[in-house]
């Protein structure tokens, strides 16, 4: 006879804890269905008018189109960035490559509190406040590890003995690069562009110091419809953007196989 | 092939060179600003050194008050996860490994959902026409306890974001956990309660601890929900950073906040260290 090594009341703190991490996602979708006009408690019925609502109006589209310009660039700059440094860097994992390494991921330590405040007092100097070069280089600059830690994964897969087969060959550092080292990263590659993407798009504090009339983000526009009302609609756009973040993360896991939990 | 790698070499100086540039300078300035004379117009005109802000920081009731706020919430937060995402973590690791995968996943589905989305599910549940104040009105609560704009909600919202970090961080430093170890104490005649804190507490005290640290900082510094859940009745250190650098634009007090936030931050890391490499050397 074999005893379990957990006992009912581990099963019961297991729903409970479930039940406290699904309750404001589940209530979120359910209250978007709703009639009323603002929160309120039973339900009034059941409507799509809230996200009819959500996608016209003007605030969000501009915010999501911001967001989407910001989070683009971000993610192509902070690849591109990612790559030198984990390229520059392979060859010397001690000394001044491990220096530099752990710099260009020190940004995952720094509170984004002090970052945005940071930023804010720097970059008005550079009459970088309000602009979409402002944002995005804070955000490259936050996105960095992450597109460093997909990368580095992928480059621990590479197999480098074809890469000495082809230097032996007579191929060029160049045609190496392009032919060899780049096919075979691609998918670190594609999950650093995605991630870095993501982590953009949902970045909501950096934002706020810098962001202003011109280049309010999606996540600021909630914020500053939520001080004023929360009500149905606000709960549509929250379903959007779950479900939009949820397609691009199941593409990154189904589609490119890549883990990074 | 010379060239190649020469190219490689000054891209990777022009990288490191403007995230010092672009990165480390602005954090530079966050140090120096805190020195400055306070001000209400952003910086100081003067160049001197003070230690205005840090003065004002430990003497005036409002930002000690401020301090005390954010670390209570921390602390709530910390004990929140020891509830709720260790059972979580030892579940994943002692139930079958097909129903732990599964517990897993639907732990970590809602760390990629959009963290003010779960911010605003709090607001439904814990608003004053809000999902638990409705049901205890419909129950003949005529005045229900209001949770938003209080530390404990602000904690509830804040556990709900960092929890899954803490179970996926346990569950994987839990790896030492040995279900034969359960089996063999218990076949030897142990009580469950026995195995728990004999065997299986010892195991996972240290990710337990750093686990809980590590959304105590966390915590510490987070913004958006003090920011929504609080609804300007409750001041952190963050939202006092904010408030202080957007609002009242003195940057030096703003800046000294965001010392004492990261000196919080290293001193617990520290802690976290020191605790580590001593259950270490205890074990060898």
């Amino acid at each position: 006879m074999k005893t379990k090594p957990y006992g009912r009341l581990l099963v019961l703190f297991v729903v409970l804890a479930m039940l406290f991490l699904w309750a404001p996602i589940l209530i979120v979708v359910i209250i978007s269905f709703d009639t009323s006009k603002f929160l309120r408690f039973p339900l009034q019925g059941v409507t799509l008018s809230n996200y009819v609502s959500a996608v016209n109006n003007e605030d969000f589209v501009t915010g999501f189109i911001n967001s989407l310009i910001i989070g683009v660039g971000t993610a192509f700059v902070a690849t591109a960035l990612a790559l030198i440094i984990v390229q520059g860097t392979r060859k010397s994992t001690k000394g001044i490559g491990a220096l530099i390494q752990g710099f260009a991921t020190s940004p995952l330590l720094v509170p984004h509190i002090v970052l945005g405040l940071a930023f804010l007092m720097f970059y008005s100097n550079l009459a970088l406040s309000d602009t979409y070069v402002g944002i995005l280089i804070a955000h490259t600059i936050i996105t960095l590890p992450y597109g460093m830690q997909s990368i580095g994964a992928s480059l621990k897969a590479y197999n480098e003995n074809s890469e000495i087969v082809a230097k032996t060959l007579g191929a060029s550092d160049t045609v190496i690069f392009w032919r060899i080292l780049l096919p075979q990263i691609s998918p670190g590659i594609l999950s650093a562009l995605i991630l870095g993407f993501l982590v953009s798009f949902d970045e909501s504090v950096i934002v706020l110091f810098l962001s202003g009339q011109n280049t309010t983000t999606l996540p600021v526009q909630i914020l500053n419809y939520l001080e004023v009302r929360a009500d149905p609609v606000i709960a549509a756009v929250s379903v959007l953007l779950i479900i939009f973040s949820g397609l691009l993360m199941l593409f990154i896991n189904k589609v490119l196989k890549v883990k990074f939990v | 092939m010379k060239r190649h790698l020469r190219l490689s070499t000054i891209l990777l100086v022009i990288a490191v060179a403007s995230l010092a540039y672009l990165y480390l300078v602005p954090l530079v300035y966050v140090l120096r600003t805190a020195f400055s004379e306070p001000s209400s117009i952003g910086f100081s005109d003067s160049a001197a050194l003070t230690l205005a802000s840090f003065k004002e920081l430990a003497t005036n009731p409002y930002y000690v008050k401020i301090l005390g706020t954010t670390l209570i919430i921390s602390l709530m937060v910390a004990v929140m996860t020891a509830l709720i995402a260790y059972p979580l973590a030892l579940a994943i690791v002692l139930f079958p490994e097909r129903i732990g995968n599964l517990l897993l996943i639907f732990v970590v589905t809602p760390m990629l959902t959009s963290s003010i989305a779960r911010t605003f599910g709090w607001v439904v549940i814990l608003g004053p026409t809000g999902l638990i104040s409705s049901t205890l009105r419909t129950l003949g609560v005529a005045q229900p306890p209001q949770l938003m704009g209080t530390t404990f909600g602000i904690s509830l919202g804040l556990a709900q974001i960092y929890i899954p970090y803490a179970t996926l961080i346990m569950s994987s430093a839990f790896g030492a956990l040995n279900q034969n170890l359960s089996y063999a104490a218990q076949t030897l005649g142990a009580s469950k309660m026995m195995t728990f804190k004999r065997i299986i507490l010892p195991l996972t005290a240290n990710g337990l601890f750093s686990s809980c640290m590590l959304v105590f900082v966390l915590s510490a510094s987070a913004y958006v929900t003090p920011q929504v859940l609080g609804s300007g009745k409750v001041q952190t250190l963050a939202t006092e950073i904010y408030d202080s650098a957007v609002v009242a634009l003195n940057w030096p007090m703003a800046s000294a906040l965001a010392i004492v936030l990261i000196v919080l931050y290293a001193a617990i890391m520290i802690i976290v260290n020191v605790v580590k490499a001593h259950a270490e050397r205890i074990r060898s």
